[in-house]
């Protein structure tokens, strides 16, 4: 069972983001960086399965500037065993671009199945995995939260917003991981020295002209400030008044 | 004198005791060299005054005498009394073959003096048995759990004591000469049995009580290595090879790229010394006595995983001995140590607060023992509370183990005035914040009356602001020694950049570990805690303080800054300087006191064994009444102000560090 692991650089959860001079991108400066929150379920979930099945590897691919190599590297801790790094520095925010980026280098690896996460924490998009599943003509399962693999075929639940589905898919597929899927492990020491030796390729990435721009970045509206209106029981009558008629929520 | 056939008796008696003796004793030696190697042999002076000050004195035993446990009085007699016997016992050999060497040796004064010490000590010897005979089967402290051996030990030494005297009394009985006047107890024997009609028959029992007798003295002398009595040979070198190093300080992994095994799951992956440890126990239980875990009803009993220890190495002794002589020494599959002999509750249950090796009389290290068991579980099996792991990712990502975005760490500090080294590195002092003093709600308003207490003083320091990084102790003592390493390097790399001196700190677990575990990574500061910085402003007269603060309070010793640095006194000047009321101190304070629970990355993990530590702590606080309880450590006024919720007297007493009596007794200029 081969895998191959997509996985992107993303801006940590607990960072405040600012916004760049030119409003159109964040400003890097003393932003920390990590792997993709959702990407981790899909590493995770792609060494399980190699565990289980003991045999196959795991290749880790990641698109864009070389620091992309860092979080390689801790995908590589956490089991994987290689990986291709395409460098790009051109921050093209054009999914598709990268989709195709990305589809192209797949089309040189043999694989059983691409792992995803969901979506990348800083775009929030949730569209590369589903155009390259399109590109590669192969199906995809999205937001999966539970996978089987047996007899050339995997079983994947996913979460939906109305509940969930379960899916049977002929493999080569490709999964979308949602949090929930598993608990990514923290690496053993041995295995982040290991890392740092294994293999890691570097090719210049062949992306399209975008056909996407970014014309503004905006921050969200500030949260208006709570408000406490009283204490105890004798408060309960405004404060489901206010409920009904200001916040309009019962 | 003995016949010709009665010292060849004799010959054979001690020749076979030898001959156990060095047999049993090898083979414990041999043990101890399966153990890695250490260097515990620099500084022999300071050694042999540190073990001469602590046996000579009974300081080992003493230094745990309060009015409730006086046990170390008694073994103080009984070590005493028992050394004039060990002594007498070589007189008995020596005189056996050649009469003249006997105490009579050195004249009739010493002879009488002598027999009169004897006969005194037998009698201390006795008393202080039966003094621990009513302790161990009748008043039963909960630190003593009843063994066979320690019972073999007293009516085997009691009948000792009885058989002497029996010779002593026949022998006064059978000689023409009675060889001494002083032996008032040999006398005393003497007079009963010339009373049972022996006289006649007083030869002959002379020397059956005389080999009886001496069987015992040397059976004795081997028994001592198959029991609980071995710490009486291996106390001596355990005090000798005591750590030199900063108390409680943990050692680095040496050449951590390219090591292939790290902490311990094996008994022979920790040192020889650790090994003499488990030879040194005398299964006292003052570490338990004194263990928060064991007393809020957790697994974790120091005392245990020392003997537990110990019984393994016995017991799989001579089998790894055969595999290291066939060369087949090599790591199992599973650990044979951890989980086998120490479970996993176990090791997560300690907090590191090292109360343990503060009362041990023989200097055994029993916190370094357990976190090598967590080195072994994080680094290698990545084992280890789930919700840990956020803690250290928050380290790795953000440098502080809430994962708050450290691109805030400042924030605390924007309207104060304080400068960054990198906006002035012109400053006397390094104010090293910490993560609760950065990110902690409550611990902000403490480094914020810190500033004003710098302020108000004139002191010139600055803070590394969003520079700073966390120190890592938590990741240490959780056995993330990686991480720690990363914190360590990149701490020290900061500080050397703006040619740091001098760094003032507020959390104890990060003024312990910049202070006394850095410079195993180069960096070399002089690091005060504020507690003593503090002092020393108000002693320089820097400070003015309003004084007449009168509210009863009750100061809680965080083990990081008093067992570990020895700082007690200087909290406490410091409440007396601006407080009208007596200090009110707990039941356990000082070098006794009673860890808050969140020491040893404790503070991280849930606690879902026994009861809560904090809360164990905050009641006996309570019980003091104190309107206020001062803490110098942010981890302990965190686990105060839970436990005063838990307990439903948070509205009643208030936790408030140091730090916050002085600022808010500070003069306005």
């Amino acid at each position: 069972m081969n895998i191959v692991v997509c996985v992107k650089r993303v801006p940590d959860t607990e960072t405040k983001i600012k916004i760049g001079g030119d409003g159109k991108a964040i400003d890097p400066a003393g932003v920390e960086f990590v792997i993709n929150p959702f990407d981790e379920y899909a590493i995770e979930e792609a060494i399980q399965i190699k565990e289980k099945s003991g045999e196959g590897e795991i290749n880790i691919l990641s698109l864009g500037s070389i620091d992309a190599q860092v979080i390689m590297r801790k995908a590589y801790a956490m089991g994987a065993e290689k990986g291709v790094h395409l460098n790009d520095d051109s921050a093209n925010p054009d999914n598709l671009a990268v989709a195709k980026s990305l589809a192209a280098q797949l089309k040189e690896m043999s694989f059983d199945m691409v792992l995803f996460g969901k979506q990348a924490v800083d775009d929030d998009s949730a569209s590369v995995a589903v155009q390259v599943a399109q590109l590669l003509n192969i199906p995809i399962v999205t937001r999966v939260i539970k996978m089987d693999i047996a007899d050339g075929k995997a079983t994947a639940e996913r979460e939906s917003d109305a509940g969930k589905e379960i899916l049977e898919v002929t493999l080569p597929a490709a999964f979308a991981a949602e949090k929930g899927l598993n608990e990514p492990r923290y690496p053993k020491l041995m295995d982040i020295m290991k890392a740092k030796k294994k293999p890691l390729e570097q090719k210049e990435a062949q992306m399209d002209a975008p056909k996407m721009e970014i014309v503004e970045m905006k921050y969200p509206p500030e949260r208006p400030p709570g408000k406490i209106v009283g204490e105890g029981v004798e408060a309960v009558p405004e404060l489901v008044n206010l409920l009904k008629n200001e916040a309009k929520m019962i | 004198m003995l016949p010709i056939a009665g010292k060849i008796f004799l010959l054979i008696l001690i020749a076979l005791t030898v001959y156990f003796f060095v047999q049993r004793a090898k083979y414990l030696i041999d043990l101890l060299k399966l153990g890695t190697p250490e260097d515990r042999f620099d500084n022999p002076k300071e050694r042999w005054k540190y073990v001469l000050g602590q046996v000579l004195p009974q300081r080992c035993a003493t230094k745990n005498v309060t009015k409730k446990d006086l046990a170390g009085v008694g073994h103080l007699l009984l070590f005493y009394g028992f050394s004039v016997y060990v002594i007498s016992y070589g007189f008995h050999i020596t005189e056996a073959f050649y009469d003249k060497l006997s105490p009579a040796l050195f004249g009739v004064a010493f002879n009488n003096f002598f027999y009169l010490l004897l006969d005194t000590a037998g009698l201390v010897v006795i008393a202080s048995l039966l003094w621990a005979f009513i302790r161990r089967y009748i008043v039963k402290p909960d630190r003593l759990e009843p063994s066979m051996d320690a019972g073999i030990i007293l009516v085997v030494v009691f009948c000792l004591m009885i058989m002497s005297f029996s010779v002593e009394g026949f022998r006064l009985l059978a000689e023409e000469t009675p060889f001494t006047d002083w032996a008032y107890m040999g006398n005393a024997f003497s007079q009963v049995f010339a009373n049972m009609g022996l006289q006649e028959s007083s030869h002959t029992l002379f020397y059956v009580f005389w080999y009886l007798h001496m069987i015992v003295v040397l059976g004795f002398g081997i028994y001592i290595l198959y029991s609980k009595h071995l710490h009486v040979l291996a106390a001596h070198p355990n005090l000798y090879f005591h750590s030199t190093k900063p108390k409680g300080s943990l050692e680095p992994i040496e050449n951590m790229e390219e090591a292939e095994r790290f902490g311990a799951s094996d008994i022979t992956h920790y040192s020889w010394k650790h090994l003499l440890d488990l030879y040194a126990c005398t299964e006292c239980g003052w570490c338990n006595e004194n263990c928060p875990a064991n007393v809020s009803g957790k697994p974790l009993k120091p005392k245990d995983v020392i003997h537990n220890m110990k019984e393994h190495l016995l017991a799989t002794g001579k089998d790894l001995l055969a595999k290291k002589a066939e060369e087949t020494q090599g790591d199992e599959e599973e650990p044979t140590l951890v989980r086998a002999v120490v479970t996993e509750d176990e090791i997560w249950d300690c907090t590191n607060c090292m109360a343990c090796m503060e009362v041990c009389p023989v200097a055994i290290e029993h916190v370094s023992k357990i976190d090598e068991m967590r080195r072994y579980l994080v680094l290698m099996e990545s084992n280890f509370p789930a919700e840990v792991q956020t803690v250290f990712k928050g380290m790795e990502t953000n440098s502080n183990p809430w994962g708050i975005g450290m691109s805030t760490r400042a924030d605390w500090a924007k309207d104060l005035g304080v400068k960054t080294l990198a906006e002035d590195s012109e400053v006397d002092i390094l104010f090293y914040v910490g993560c609760s003093g950065a990110f902690d709600d409550r611990y902000k308003k403490v480094s914020v009356a810190m500033v004003k207490i710098l302020q108000a003083a004139g002191v010139k320091f600055g803070i590394l602001g969003t520079e700073e990084g966390c120190c890592g102790d938590s990741a240490r003592r959780i056995g993330n020694e990686y991480l720690y390493w990363m914190m360590a390097q990149q701490n020290i790399e900061v500080f050397n950049g703006y040619n740091v001196k001098k760094i003032l700190a507020t959390c104890p677990h990060g003024y312990n570990t910049l202070k006394n575990e850095y410079p195993q990574f180069g960096g070399d500061f002089e690091v005060v805690h504020h507690t003593e910085f503090i002092l020393d402003l108000i002693k320089n007269g820097r400070l003015k303080l309003k004084g007449g603060l009168a509210k009863t309070i009750t100061y809680h010793d965080s083990c990081f800054l008093g067992r570990y640095n020895t700082i007690y006194d200087q909290p406490r000047e410091i409440l007396g300087a601006i407080s009208n009321t007596n200090l009110v101190e707990m039941e356990r304070n000082r070098r006794f006191s009673f860890c808050c629970g969140a020491g040893g990355g404790r503070m991280w993990m849930e606690e879902d064994r026994g009861d809560k530590i904090n809360e164990v702590r905050t009641e006996e606080a309570l019980s003091k009444n104190p309107d206020m309880i001062a803490t110098a450590c942010p981890f302990c006024m965190t686990m105060f102000e839970d436990g005063l919720k838990a307990k439903n007297a948070e509205d009643k007493v208030k936790v408030l560090d140091i730090a916050e009596f002085v600022a808010n007794q500070l003069i306005d200029n």
